[in-house]
């Protein structure tokens, strides 16, 4: 096969800072490549590079054999470069066709040509086998509709590579497997595809060959049927991989419940829960995206309203109608959408840090920054968070940092009960590590602990108990002796069959 | 090593404040004159007030358009209560209440009912400017006593009364941010108001705590305005809010919230100061004064965004 692109020798620093060194990448016609590496290797610079949203401090690209100037966005798509960003950029109040031709519509002298705009859109649909509604608004699609808008768009721009950045992270498994089949049928037209994933599972069903970068360079390209997990995870962390086992059990069996839910109901959305927490207990909660996970945890915590239930701490009903109550009752959470709920961006690391127990850092009733500063800095050594300084801007570090400093957030009070929203998701296996350490820490302590994750294997790993979510209620209640991912994808295909027949 | 990197946006603006007060002391020999310092001074103490209040605004990611009309309408206030035989304490004390009122109105618009704010305070600054011409008329109300005498025009140490009130809030503004938990939570509202409520943080207190002493303080700027000119019209403070904003957003406050200064308002309030003055000084005519005020905030919260976007795309 021939070279499509090679970046030969590439360099990037943003203000000083290394963080792509000495890159040689190549690609070639038709094939599906998975680029792998943990948080902050530098797989979404490299790639923003190759499609001009950044660029490049030195080193030459080339494509068929000619070197090209990739400065801006622009340039990248005149080559045919396409990327699929891991945030959509669709914008939600335009329609879908609108969101198709957004920046190159078609005119008929100084007005739309609504006639002609029309025509390709349904040329493209049929052409790619997507079949979208061209009115209704681009903000009421499900993300993987609106993926699939993004991916028309550029292919309808003669894409000759498609990136595609942490493409599934929001899709539930039927859109998963039509974003899979988009994606063969693509290679099988000529298309190049680079997928960037932390799901290995996802890179083996895909990909031809996996590139993987470590700490801002590239360790190696390999055939994708020579890796295992093993093997990925070495190349990635540069360590030896321990494996998953299920980490000692710190439940305090008889004890009373540290936390109780009776009966919580959110009309529509959350139907009739119950469960309890012991102390030193991890209660996990699977199933799949949109089961319900996050809506019943917020309820709990008094993110979301709720319309009817009974929440105890430790045995005594405690009301909780704001976050601030949940708190004040010792139940914290830490949420699935860290950029947008977790974390202030702008703020420095040691004020998100301070920011729950703010009254605990006070001296003489007023905020004493150094106090702040002092546990900011304690939490970057047990956390290991990788920062210059707690004074920089959260906004500053990568994706697993940053969910570090929301977890260094709720640490700094003592709750009995902490509510782990997605802490994993789209972040790398150290830092995962250093999560579920975290956790069990929190277990031995003999606090209680719900974990949610999309990932089932960690949800095996973490808990002693697993509850399975469908529809907003808990289907089915098990221990976790030796539970399989099996066990519960059966559960919830149990329970939707039995929907069905009703 | 602790090397303090000098940072262009940080000082900029102090920069350009410096080299215009020289360039106008050569141009203009009156310029560097006790006198006229302390009367420029004294001349930006109103609207330095409004924008202390304005910075807390700003920082907590709203905008508060009505603190222009808040000022003439406590003046207003003060002096029909005094025409009417109110002791003057108890006279003071109504207008900063009026002005409290109006702040938790504005502040459980916003907060509660998600009104936009600058359309919220668009609409309670129409109220209170009908409220205000109920209250004089139309017709100015002179007013004439000690306590306002000195408050307007004395001088302590020979530094006008006025300048210390404005330091005053400025102090008060900057502890609030600085020292004081609600103050903390401003900022972080002001960066992110669903990550605060999800942190515990009371998001509709803080928004109504902003409006009620941003509007308090326009009523003890109305105070202090009445007292300087000896009259309450119905058309003082009318435009002080732009200034106001104009004066924060110079000072460096981030118009999109979260990020601010106090002490970096007064930079802005004296260079809107210093260029009114000075185009008196060298007689160009008021019309220049605009476009070239225009230019100035223009130039400023332009260096500073431009510099955000540059960031971003690094």
């Amino acid at each position: 096969m021939e070279k499509l692109l090679e970046m030969q020798g590439i360099n990037k620093s943003f203000s000083g800072v290394e963080v792509l060194r000495n890159i040689d990448f190549f690609l070639e016609t038709g094939e599906v490549r998975a680029l792998l590496g943990a948080n902050g290797a530098g797989k979404s610079t490299l790639m923003k590079i190759l499609c001009g949203v950044y660029t490049k401090t030195s080193g030459k690209i080339i494509m068929e054999g000619k070197e090209v100037q990739i400065d801006r966005p622009q340039d990248g798509k005149n080559l045919g470069i396409g990327i699929v960003h891991q945030e959509l950029s669709i914008i939600p109040t335009l329609s879908v066709i609108e969101n198709f031709f957004l920046g190159r519509e078609i005119k008929k002298g100084q007005l739309l040509d609504q006639k002609r705009m029309r025509k390709i859109f349904f040329e493209s649909c049929e052409e790619f086998g997507f079949s979208i509604e061209p009115d209704i608004k681009a903000g009421s699609l499900s993300v993987a509709k609106q993926q699939m808008v993004e991916i028309m768009k550029i292919l309808s721009q003669d894409a000759r590579i498609i990136i595609m950045d942490e493409p599934t992270t929001s899709l539930t498994r039927d859109e998963k497997k039509n974003l899979f089949n988009i994606i063969i049928d693509l290679k099988k037209k000529g298309k190049t595809i680079v997928y960037i994933s932390h799901i290995l599972e996802e890179v083996f069903q895909l990909s031809d060959y996996a590139t993987i970068m470590r700490n801002g360079e590239i360790v190696g390209t390999y055939k994708t049927e020579s890796l295992n997990v093993a093997s990925i995870s070495e190349h990635m962390s540069g360590a030896k991989y321990v494996g998953k086992q299920r980490t000692h059990s710190y439940k305090q069996d008889d004890k009373t419940a540290i936390m109780k839910v009776e009966s919580l109901k959110r009309n529509g959305i959350v139907n009739n829960v119950s469960f309890e927490v012991l102390p030193g207990e991890v209660v996990g909660f699977a199933g799949l995206v949109g089961a319900g996970r996050t809506e019943i945890v917020k309820a709990i915590y008094g993110g979301d309203r709720k319309d009817a239930g009974k929440i105890f701490v430790k045995g005594r009903e405690v009301k909780i109608r704001s976050p601030k109550d949940a708190i004040a009752n010792g139940i914290g959470l830490i949420p699935e959408d860290r950029k947008g709920e977790g974390l202030i961006l702008k703020q420095e690391i040691y004020k998100n840090a301070a920011l729950v127990q703010l009254k605990r850092f006070r001296k003489f009733k007023l905020l004493n920054e150094k106090n702040e500063k002092v546990y900011a800095q304690e939490s970057v050594e047990n956390l290991s968070i990788k920062v210059n300084s707690v004074k920089d801007a959260v906004v500053k570090l990568s994706g697993g940092n940053q969910q570090k400093v929301v977890i260094a957030k709720w640490l700094s009070q003592n709750f009995d009960v902490l509510i782990f929203d997605e802490p994993t998701k789209g972040i790398d296996i150290g830092a995962k590590e250093d999560i579920f350490r975290v956790i069990e820490e929190m277990a031995k302590e003999g606090k209680g602990i719900i974990f949610i994750s999309s990932d089932l294997d960690e949800v095996i790993r973490v808990s002693d108990r697993i509850c399975v979510i469908r529809d907003g209620k808990i289907i089915k209640e098990m221990e976790n002796d030796n539970v399989e991912q099996k066990d519960i994808m059966n559960a919830i295909l149990a329970y939707t069959d039995q929907e069905e027949k009703n | 090593m602790r090397l303090k990197k000098i940072n262009l946006r940080d000082y900029g603006v102090i920069i350009g404040f410096v080299v215009l007060c020289v360039a106008i002391s050569i141009a203009s020999p009156t310029f560097l004159t006790s006198r006229n310092i302390l009367n420029l001074l004294r001349q930006s103490a109103v609207v330095g007030i409004l924008s202390a209040g304005m910075t807390l605004v700003i920082i907590s990611g709203n905008f508060d358009i009505s603190v222009g009309y808040i000022c003439g309408c406590a003046g207003a206030i003060m002096a029909k209560l005094m025409s009417i035989g109110v002791p003057i304490p108890a006279a003071i004390l109504a207008a900063l209440l009026a002005g409290a009122v109006i702040g938790v109105c504005s502040g459980v618009a916003v907060a509660k009912f998600g009104i936009p704010s600058m359309i919220a305070t668009l609409a309670t600054g129409q109220i209170i400017n009908g409220v205000l011409l109920l209250v004089t008329g139309g017709y100015p109300i002179s007013v004439s006593n000690r306590v306002l005498d000195f408050v307007g025009k004395e001088s302590v140490l020979g530094i006008p009364v006025p300048i210390y009130l404005f330091l005053i809030s400025i102090i008060l503004v900057n502890f609030i941010l600085k020292k004081l938990v609600t103050g903390r939570h401003i900022y972080s509202v002001g960066g992110n108001d669903e990550a605060s409520r999800l942190s515990g943080v009371s998001v509709n207190k803080i928004k109504i705590i902003v409006f009620v002493i941003s509007s308090m303080l326009a009523a003890f700027s109305g105070v202090v305005l009445t007292a300087r000119v000896g009259t309450a019209t119905a058309t003082a403070g009318v435009g002080y809010e732009l200034d106001a904003i104009a004066a924060v957003v110079i000072g460096g406050t981030n118009v999109a919230g979260g990020e601010g200064n106090a002490w970096k308002t007064i930079v802005g309030v004296l260079f809107m100061s210093v260029i009114a003055n000075s185009f008196n000084l060298l007689e160009v005519h008021v019309y220049f004064q605009f476009i070239f005020k225009g230019l100035i905030i223009l130039f400023a919260v332009g260096f500073d965004s431009y510099n955000r976007i540059k960031r971003g795309k690094n």
